[in-house]
Formats: C-alpha cells, sequence, structure tokens
C-alpha cells in the first residue's frame, strides 16, 4: 500500500506558510538572528517564528482555553496542511504529532511563581503535558480517535512520519495528520548552553569552523493517504513517503558514534525499505546541527553509505535554526518541495571544508531533477531517523 | 497473535519478580517497592539515573532475562510526564542560577526518550527506539506500536512504560482535583513475541486506545474479539460514575478498580496488565474483595482521564 | 595543596553523584577519564567545569581545555593554584 503525501503547511522563522519558506529558501534569507527573547536572559543567536501567541490565537481563531505555544504553532501549520479537507464517513483519519517540551513555554513561567512564592496561576501548567500539545491541535480540525504523540528529541517528527506511514501501509487508518512542533523555551536554550553545544555566533552546519547550533521554534505538519483515501477526498498527490527506519546510536547519552552507527543504519534501511536505488537519491537534507560531533557522525554516516558518490546535500538550519521536535517535519516539507519544484536546496554559512571529511555541501537554490529525497533526523540519546521521499 | 513472554514491574506493591503477588496485595500502597538496582545496572550508570530510569532499565534488564531474550528487535516506552525529576532539577537551576554555569546532566536527563535510549544503551540495542506520550494512553499506544512491528517482522519487542511522582505535581493534583488516590510512581516493561515459547505468560489478544468515552468503545472492542464478557475486568476506577457503570454493563465479571492497589500516575494501565497477567497464571481467586471464578480473559480498562479510553485484553495462553 | 585536593575530591563526588566512592577511594594521580581510571565521560567534563565555575571562580570556556586540566586531581589542583595567582 502506498504512502501519498497530499497536504503540508509549515510556520517557522522564515516563513509562516509554505509558500513564505520556500521563498525564503530561493532568497538565502535566513530566520536566525541575535535577538533578546523574554525566556531567556542573554542575547543569542535564535529563529524565533514572528507571531506572538495572541497573533496566532486570533489568526486562527482558536478558543479562549489555555493553550501552549507549541499547540498554537501546531494550529497553524496544520491549518494549512489541512486546508479544505473534510471528515468523511469512510475515510478513518488519525492525528500523530510530536514534542520535545510540550506546553514547556508556559510551565516554565508557572514554575517561576512558584519559586517566587506568588499564587501561581495553574491555566499556565494546564498544558504542560506532550498529548494535551497534540489533543489541543487534532481537536481544532475535529479529528477525533486516534491521536498519539511521540517524543524523541530531534527525530520526533521524523518519527511521527514513519509511524503514520505504518499505521497506512498496514491499514490502521486511510488519513493520517502529522508532524510536530516545538516553541523557544529558557529551558532547551539554557539546556543546550549548558552542553556547550550553542553557538554563539550564526550557526555554520558542515564547517570546519563550526562551533554548535542555534535554536529555532515551529511547527510543520504532512497529511498523508492511502489510495482509498485519495479517492474519497480527491486530494492531488504531491510525492511518495517511499522509505523509513528507526535506528539507535546505543552510544552515549548525548554524543552520537564518531562511526555513525546509528545514523548508518537508519539511511541504510530506510534506502531499503523504499526500494529506491542509491544513484535516484537526488538530494540530502542533512540534519547538519552545525555542532561538532553531528556534522561530522553524520558526514561519516553518509560515506558509509554513498562511498565517493555522495549525492548533493545540505542542512536548512542556518535559515530556520534547530526546531528540536519539529525539525523532522520542517524538513520534510523542505524535501517534498525539493521534489515538487525540482530544485536543491541551499545550505547557508558555509565557507571552510570539513577537513575529517573533505566534503561540500549545496550552497545554491539550483534547479535539478530530483527523483528522491533523503531526510535526515538525528537526536539526542542516539535516536536516528530516515525518511525517503519519492517523485510520483 | 502477541504472546507476552514476561513481564517485570516496579509499584508501590510488591510486583517485581514476585509470582502470586496478586494473592498478596496490600491496602498499604505508601511506598515504593524496589529491588536493588545494582543487580541490573551499572554502578557507572546508576550515579545519574532518578528514580523512573532506574525503575525502566531494572525492569527492562529482568524482562530480557526473564525471557531468556538477549537483546531486544525494539524498545518502545510510553510515559505521560517523563523523567520529571530532571526537568524539575533543570528548571529550578535555570531559574535560580544567575550569572553561573549549569550542570547540563539533568538537561539531558529530562528528555522523554532517556528512558528507552537508556535501555538501547544499557542493552547496547541497536534497533527501533520509540517513545509514546499521550497522557493516560501513552501505555495503550506503546503497546500498539510493538503489535505493529510485530506484524512486520518476527522477533522480540521489549514494551512498557513509565512515570515517576515529584512533589510540585501534588499542588496541580489538588488544584484539578486529582487528588483521590495518593500519587505515585510506577514502571514496567513486558517482552512480547509473535512467537509462543516455554517462557510464554499469556497472550496480548487485543489492545485500543482511543480519544474517545463512549460507551460502545468498550462493547464494540468486545464484540470484535468475540467476547460478550471478559472473566476479569481491572479498571481505573478512579471516577465513580465509569465504575458504577462497568459494573451495571458487566453485571456477571469481577470489575476490579487498580488505582487503590497501584496509585494515580499517568501509565498505570501498565501496573494493571502486570497484575492481570499474574491473577490468570496463578488464577488467584480472590482480589480487592472481587471472587474470580474463571481466568481465561482479563480486560483493563483504562478511563483515568475523561474523554480517552485505553483497553487491553490479555487471554490465558493456556486456555 | 592537600587540602585542595581532598575538597577536590569531595566536590567530584558530590557534584557528579559518585554515590558509593569516598575520598580515600580517588587516588591524587589516578586517572579520572577512561576505562582506567575512575571512568569519568564527556558529560561529566561538562560538569567538571561547572564546578571550576561555582567553587573556584574559574571558567574553563573550550571543553577541549578540559581533556589537559582533568587528567587526574593533581592536575586539577596545579590547574586551579595556577589560575589563582
Amino acid at each position: 500500500m502506498s504512502v501519498f503525501v497530499t497536504g503540508m503547511g509549515i510556520i517557522s522563522a522564515i516563513g509562516n506558510n509554505v509558500v513564505e519558506n520556500l521563498s525564503s529558501l530561493q532568497e538565502r534569507r535566513s530566520g536566525i538572528r541575535k535577538t533578546k527573547l523574554t525566556c531567556h536572559p542573554q542575547e543569542i543567536y535564535a529563529a524565533p517564528v514572528n507571531l506572538s501567541d495572541d497573533d496566532l490565537r486570533n489568526r486562527f481563531q482558536v478558543s479562549n482555553t489555555p493553550h501552549s505555544r507549541t499547540s498554537l504553532l501546531g494550529i497553524a501549520a496544520v491549518a494549512e496542511a489541512w486546508g479544505h479537507n473534510k471528515h468523511l464517513p469512510n475515510v478513518r483519519t488519525a492525528f500523530i504529532g510530536s514534542t520535545s517540551v510540550g506546553g514547556m513555554d508556559k510551565t516554565e513561567k508557572y514554575y517561576r511563581q512558584v519559586l517566587e512564592g506568588n499564587s501561581a496561576d495553574f491555566s499556565l501548567v494546564q498544558t504542560h503535558d506532550s498529548g494535551n500539545t497534540s489533543e489541543k491541535i487534532a481537536h481544532h480540525f475535529g479529528i477525533k480517535g486516534y491521536i498519539n504523540t511521540l517524543s524523541t528529541a530531534c527525530s520526533s517528527a521524523a518519527n511521527a512520519l514513519m509511524l503514520a506511514a505504518r499505521m497506512l501501509e498496514h491499514g490502521h487508518a486511510d488519513r493520517i495528520v502529522a508532524g510536530g512542533s516545538d516553541p523557544l523555551t529558557g529551558f532547551t536554550i539554557s539546556g543546550f548552553q549548558s552542553l556547550m553545544i550553542y553557538d554563539e555566533d550564526w550557526c555554520k552546519p558542515f564547517d570546519e569552523n563550526r562551533n554548535g547550533l542555534n535554536l529555532g521554534e515551529g511547527a510543520a505538519y504532512l497529511v498523508l493517504e492511502n489510495e482509498k483515501s485519495i479517492s474519497a477526498t480527491g486530494n492531488k498527490p504531491l510525492c511518495l513517503l517511499k522509505g523509513w527506519s528507526n535506528a539507535a546510536d546505543a552510544y552515549h547519552q548525548t554524543a552520537s558514534s564518531p562511526e555513525g552507527k546509528g545514523a548508518t543504519l537508519a539511511m541504510k534501511n530506510a534506502i531499503e525499505k523504499s526500494g529506491v536505488a542509491l544513484s535516484d537519491i537526488s538530494y540530502i537534507n542533512a540534519h547538519g546541527t552545525g555542532t561538532k560531533n553531528n556534522d561530522l557522525s553524520e558526514s561519516t554516516a553518509l560515506q558509509n553509505i554513498f562511498g565517493k558518490n555522495i549525492p548533493p546535500f545540505s542542512s536548512t538550519k542556518a535559515f530556520t535554526g534547530h526546531t528540536l521536535a519539529a525539525a523532522g517535519a520542517i524538513e520534510a516539507v523542505y524535501s517534498v518541495l525539493s521534489i515538487v519544484h525540482q530544485v536543491l536546496l541551499p545550505g547557508l554559512n558555509y565557507t571552510n571544508v570539513m577537513s575529517e571529511t573533505g566534503l561540500t555541501p549545496v550552497t545554491e537554490y539550483k534547479p535539478c531533477q530530483v527523483n528522491a529525497v533523503l531526510s535526515n533526523s538525528f537526536g539526542f540519546g542516539g535516536n536516528n531517523t530516515s525518511l525517503i521521499f519519492k517523485k510520483i | 497473535m502477541y504472546y507476552i513472554q514476561s513481564s517485570a514491574y516496579i509499584s508501590h506493591q510488591d510486583t517485581f519478580r514476585k509470582k502470586g503477588f496478586s494473592k498478596n496485595l496490600s491496602e498499604n500502597i505508601s511506598t515504593l517497592i524496589k529491588p536493588d538496582y545494582k543487580e541490573f545496572i551499572n554502578p557507572s550508570l546508576i550515579r545519574r539515573m532518578s528514580e523512573v530510569l532506574r525503575m525502566s532499565v531494572a525492569c527492562g534488564s529482568a524482562a530480557l532475562k526473564d525471557a531468556g531474550v538477549i537483546t531486544a528487535d525494539a524498545i518502545i516506552a510510553g510515559t505521560g510526564l517523563g523523567c520529571l525529576m530532571d526537568t524539575e532539577k533543570f528548571l529550578n537551576n535555570v531559574i535560580t542560577i544567575q550569572g553561573g554555569m549549569l550542570p547540563p546532566t539533568s538537561f539531558i536527563q529530562s528528555t522523554h526518550n532517556t528512558i528507552a535510549g537508556q535501555l538501547s544503551l544499557a542493552l547496547s540495542c541497536h534497533s527501533y527506539n520509540m517513545t509514546h506520550t499521550q497522557n493516560s494512553l501513552s501505555f495503550e499506544y506503546a503497546l500498539s506500536d510493538a503489535m505493529l512491528m510485530l506484524d512486520e517482522q518476527s522477533g522480540n519487542i521489549l514494551a512498557g512504560a513509565a512515570d515517576e511522582y515529584i512533589d510540585p505535581l501534588q499542588p496541580v493534583a489538588n488544584h484539578f482535583g486529582l487528588n483521590r488516590f495518593p500519587l505515585t510512581s510506577g514502571a514496567g516493561f513486558f517482552v512480547l513475541s509473535d512467537k509462543v515459547s516455554a517462557h510464554t505468560q499469556a497472550v496480548l489478544a487485543d489492545v485500543l486506545a482511543i480519544n474517545d468515552s463512549d460507551e460502545n468503545v468498550c462493547k464494540d472492542f468486545l464484540q470484535r474479539n468475540q467476547l460478550s464478557a471478559p472473566d476479569i475486568i481491572l479498571t481505573d476506577g478512579y471516577h465513580n460514575d465509569n465504575l458504577r457503570q462497568l459494573r451495571q454493563n458487566f453485571s456477571e465479571t469481577p470489575v476490579i478498580p487498580y488505582t487503590p492497589l497501584c496509585g494515580t500516575y499517568a501509565t498505570s494501565s501498565a501496573f494493571a496488565m502486570h497484575l492481570a497477567i499474574d491473577i490468570l497464571q496463578e488464577k488467584t481467586t480472590h482480589v480487592s474483595g472481587s471472587e474470580i471464578k474463571q481466568h481465561r480473559t482479563a480486560l483493563v480498562i483504562n478511563q483515568l482521564l475523561p474523554g480517552h479510553t485505553g483497553l487491553i485484553l490479555i487471554k490465558n495462553h493456556e486456555a | 595543596m592537600e587540602n585542595l585536593k581532598e575538597e577536590l575530591k569531595k566536590q567530584i563526588i558530590e557534584q557528579l553523584n559518585l554515590e558509593d566512592k569516598k575520598p580515600s577511594d580517588i587516588a591524587d594521580d589516578a586517572p579520572l577519564f577512561g576505562d582506567n581510571g575512575i571512568g569519568l565521560d564527556s558529560i561529566d567534563a561538562l560538569e567538571l567545569i561547572v564546578l571550576l565555575d561555582k567553587h573556584y571562580h574559574i571558567k574553563l570556556s573550550n571543553p577541549e581545555e578540559g581533556k589537559k586540566v582533568f587528567q587526574s586531581i593533581n592536575s586539577m589542583a596545579d590547574y586551579i593554584n595556577q589560575t589563582k595567582k
């Protein structure tokens, strides 16, 4: 049973919808800037979405009950992805969301009140749990029944897409809205700073002098359907989700193994699942966070799989920042765009080749025949997921 | 067919590797009854682990040993609120340490997937590693994923759930009226396989997790499993209305509330599954004042959160 | 110097939650990292950087520098003494 991508929606620092994101990628306009966010004491390079919670509520007519920013961003992305889809009696629809910190944007405010000994506003902690994040989004679109949330740090949304594909393949649903969302929070910014992998400058994925990541926020969701659903909905397929795999590094809690074991396994198995030949992979949207560790580990894994014939690859994280759980879905949208528009997407801020690998990423937005795209999302705790999207 | 090869659970009852514990359940659930973690976890890893991680790795390791299996073909965990102790610790540091450096360990340990991640490290397991976090249905979704995995390929899947209590939960529970029973912790893992073995304890017949609380959900579930009523029902029993309704709908079936036995936490239905397996295997005749006459099928009905229903059907594999 | 080393051992045990160790278990020249020593890893290295800041107000901004500094109790004590001058 084939898995078709029929809809997508995205909100990130480089645009509030697909068209804006594409235009930013084409015009090399990054959303990362040095900024003082209310959730963090220092100025840092980060990529916030340019809409406040109230803007999001108003724009998408969100009910006046507690919603985390995580849910609001998700609602924005699903609004675009879901578009004119309708609920039909013979189309079983499910929702699979993902997030790494749930409603932490509000929880950290609640907890500060508790520590300061003020009477705490409990509505701020009501939206903490990850499951609630997905429910708020799904309910906004009238989706009931199977509503689930995955949380595997940076590979979360890619895993949501993978689970959706597996469920569709085995006939457990007909149409699934899957993706992820994460906000910028003091918790995560401080977290990555404590690991000394937060670049004090604009991040440089795959560059010799890279010095860490910059965080971003956002959400992206895809609508995946099987053939039966498409005949009922009449939705036009954009491309196929053809291959997927998840593998664990089992090396160390925060570092990826230098030989890129988990990454290699994930890519190898995803490619095998897809049935696509190595030579048909036209573009790789890498995880490429800009940390010393990830970019080396991922490059090594690419060499393990492709040898000397590594397809054009780039990381788009110098545009969007690392959006944690949302990254896998944001980059899935970019992978689909690569296929739909037959283009390679540029990596920004790259100057010097990595001495260990000699690999150069794509740095220009350029037309290209694109058959299949490999999208990587490699998470904290060694959770590695690769997806293969293919032109129909 | 999905076979439960082993089941290891740590709770506020004496459940860890205690065959027949269903015959000795206590009304006193004031303490977590834990094993010597050093028997199951490398001391160099233990030092960083919060309670939820210690429980999970101990149960995961024990379950694999008890199933006679060296490594798992997938590790799938469910958790409602994740690693709370480390989350709170790091958040506390973020707010209180002004200008100084922040110790990173609690941040690293705070992500929801640390549970499954630590298991993959402890077991050197490179396979599929997933964490489901859908509040009270996290465990049922983890089980569904495991069953889907076994449909895709033969093997042994380690599936389970964990949640831990921290003090800051209490005022939140009080505010939202979720303090009817003590807030507690619990964790456990089960080895599921598509093949029966000498270790097989029970059959996992069917699982459903749904964002719905309609009475028909349960009826339809039983119907698709060709059952008019199971021999035993274990239910959260948190809300009196639900309990009353179940006893009315299933007047011939012992309906046993499990929250008074294990306390309140998001993934307590995993405790119920562990209890169900023991009741069926040991043919326990009395639990919490209810008489159990038949031991062929047990249904766990999880309605802990309004609007959410989790159903787990276990069958005696010898039946 | 001896006091400093003793203090360091206590602080390390506390910071890294080395539950089953006493200061007398850590020899002054024992390698702190790697399998042949106390068995610390890269997360511990970051924690030691925090320790230096918290207790000695020394900011080690480059984790790479840490490799030399954190070789043993001796090297840590030497570094602290040198930096505080």
